[in-house]
């Protein structure tokens, strides 16, 4: 049995589909969270139930990327029922979609979720009565909280119902039923003050808005750094005395595992906790709900670049992992805004660069570290916003309207700040383990063939080939190459420099430090980033978004080489 | 309007240890002086939650690497939270 989960963005379908098969799929409170179909499994009743959980969409007009593809699944595919899940404190607005889908005639229970939040807010949804008016099974379910699933099962189980309502085929008939359904079902029993209301009185206020965002920013960076660091030196610890032990030891094998592996691999996994940190971090912004207002402070600057909200959300993500961002843009209708988001994404810094700015932190800004990471922060998001402004005035030129849901705030649940953050960290993890580690092998090798001096290994031949033209910024061959090497993942930036043991301070002065750690952040999109935006918006503009980070990367660190501190 | 001035002079205070650490207690001073102003308390609610939050990370900082900051006295701010949050709860 297939069954297709449809609703609104952040109404809680990934909860949902977690509550009904025990999964551990991501759960945000931050519209956009699932950009692609995802599909879970259960027994049910001994009955194979296949749940698949499309992205939230208001209409199935097939503006957005997103649309398109929930509208093809319920039309190539034909799921055996439709878990329409709605948000009971917007019930109007949730049924506008409720009633297209209607036009689908297939079986269909709808899930009324959040009727906590709705009872907290002093309104009652009669599920009787809707259910009668739609012809459907009607559930009231806590997903987050399990409540509800068991009579939703049941439910399941007996297959839905076509719904039974006649709806016109226009916009306008189905959005005036939508009000007239939601009139007779709604009742706001008492509007009192809610959390909601109360924190946002606050945290979006004119003047203190800002300032407040600046300083959740602020206490994340320090969270991620200084809380992280007795960590990171536990890790290193351990790294550095197999690395030398086992390096130590006579013969090739030895010194492949132990000046190799173990070093490379090591000198990633020291920033394990920095990028556990920084997700835990980011999670607790996304499910409380804060994100989206931080999103809505920032619109009036955003528009002025002519961006829109959706590309905020994107953009985001970007902090995280270009990849997922950059699949995230599906949500974005207007094509133009879209490759534009796509384009300067790279821009954002990922956590794969975390590494690199905490090693040239800690060698050359040791009292302002964070200062200087926040700094290198910003700048990305700075360069990426011009970067818009360029883009949208000269290449993709048009309007850029602006439309975000504010979901609730809430407490993030423990579980799900954990899935959040170990699904993110996995991936580091898994990076680790595979190209890492055999990038690690191959770095060996370039640094010990076919001399045992690095100078006049592969490695040195390659580095001292490209070194003529970072002549500008002071770079010695060795940072070259691993910017090379960092092609292939940012982290291999900091394993080639840990396996080659670049003494940083007596290569590099503050400035050229400093300029190296611009041009990591700008220098390219590493290459499932590439490979991404190959998929989403084709290889020309692959290939301009390569020359022009590139480009702008150079100009930028030659700049500041050349300037000095 | 007192806890306003306590996260100045707080602020004033750290200014030499850490300019965002001091930025940090501007704002929580800033929010309270606001709800002071405009008679809410949803300021005063909304500051001691930033506040216990700095409180904490501070907390987690000087337990990490011994740095000690007059942001862990925001925890004086709990009790705000708390009262707060009951009586949304209770809808007054």
């Amino acid at each position: 049995m297939i069954v297709a989960m449809v609703g609104n963005p952040n109404v809680g379908k990934t909860a949902l589909l977690n509550a009904l098969t025990g999964g551990n799929f991501e759960v945000g409170n931050f519209p956009g969270t699932t950009v692609e179909k995802k599909e879970g499994r259960a027994i049910i009743d001994g009955k194979d139930v296949v749940f698949v959980d499309l992205p939230g969409i208001y209409s199935l007009e097939a503006f957005s990327l997103d649309e398109k593809i929930t509208r093809d699944f319920l039309v190539n595919e034909k799921p055996d029922l439709i878990l329409n899940v709605v948000n009971a404190s917007n019930l109007e607005r949730n049924l506008y979609l409720t009633l297209q889908l209607v036009e689908f005639r297939i079986p269909m229970v709808l899930v009324l979720n959040m009727i906590d939040e709705a009872e907290k807010r002093g309104i009652e949804v009669d599920s009787k009565r809707l259910s009668e008016i739609l012809g459907v099974p009607v559930v009231e379910a806590v997903a987050t909280k399990g409540v509800g699933i068991e009579e939703l099962k049941k439910e399941i189980l007996k297959g839905g119902r076509v719904p039974s309502i006649s709806v016109g085929k226009d916009l306008e008939s189905k959005l005036k039923l939508a009000e007239e359904i939601a009139s007779k079902v709604v009742e706001v029993k008492r509007l009192r003050a809610d959390l909601t209301e109360v924190l946002d009185e606050v945290f979006m206020d004119r003047h203190l808005g800002i300032p407040i965002f600046i300083s959740f920013i602020w206490m994340m960076f320090t969270f991620t750094f200084a809380v992280a660091d007795p960590l990171s030196n536990l890790i290193d610890t351990v790294f550095s005395f197999l690395s030398e032990k086992i390096g130590s030891l006579d013969g090739v094998l030895f010194s492949l595992v132990g000046e190799g592996i173990i070093k490379g691999v090591g000198s990633v996994l020291v920033f394990l906790p920095n990028i556990a940190f920084l997700f835990i971090a980011l999670a607790l912004l996304e499910l409380s709900g804060y994100m989206p207002r931080a999103v809505y402070l920032m619109d009036r600057i955003m528009s002025m670049f002519g961006l829109n909200g959706r590309s905020v959300i994107p953009l985001v993500m970007g902090f995280g992992c270009n990849v997922p961002a950059v699949m995230s843009t599906r949500a974005i209708e207007d094509d133009k805004i879209r490759i534009t988001t796509i384009l300067i994404n790279p821009f954002m810094s990922c956590s794969a660069r975390l590494p690199i700015y905490v090693l040239f932190a800690g060698v050359f800004f040791p009292e302002n570290g964070s200062v200087v990471i926040m700094a290198i922060y910003l700048l990305g998001v700075l360069i990426a916003l011009l970067s818009a402004l360029a883009f949208r005035k000269t290449l993709f030129r048009g309007e850029a309207e602006y439309i975000i849901e504010l979901p609730p705030y809430r407490i993030p649940s423990l579980k799900n700040v954990w899935i959040l953050t170990w699904n993110r960290t996995k991936h580091f993890l898994e990076k680790a383990g595979t190209i890492i580690l055999a990038m690690s092998v191959v770095i060996w090798f370039l640094t010990n063939y076919p001399s045992q001096s690095v100078d006049e290994s592969y490695a040195g031949m390659l580095g001292k080939a490209l070194q003529p033209l970072f002549a500008p910024m002071g770079w010695d061959w060795q940072l070259v190459l691993a910017l090379v090497m960092g092609f292939v993942a940012k982290e291999i930036v900091v394993e080639t420099l840990g396996i080659l043991g670049t003494p940083l301070d007596q290569i590099l002065n503050t400035s050229q430090a400093l300029a190296f750690m611009v041009f990591s952040l700008l220098y390219m999109p590493c290459l499932a980033t590439l490979a991404t935006i190959k998929a989403e918006i084709g290889w020309k503009w692959t290939v301009f978004a390569v020359v022009y980070s590139f480009a702008i990367a150079y100009t930028i660190a030659v700049v500041i080489a050349g300037v000095g501190l | 309007m007192l806890l306003a001035v306590l996260f100045a002079i707080l602020a004033s205070l750290e200014v030499e240890r850490s300019f965002m650490n001091a930025f940090v207690l501007t704002t929580i001073s800033a929010v309270y002086l606001k709800g002071f102003l405009v008679r809410k308390t949803s300021y005063a609610f909304v500051a001691s939650i930033i506040a216990v939050i700095f409180a904490i990370l501070q907390t987690l900082v000087f337990l990490a690497n011994g740095e000690i900051s007059y942001g862990i006295v925001g925890y004086l701010s709990l009790p705000i939270v708390l009262w707060y949050r009951k009586s949304l709860e209770q809808g007054k």
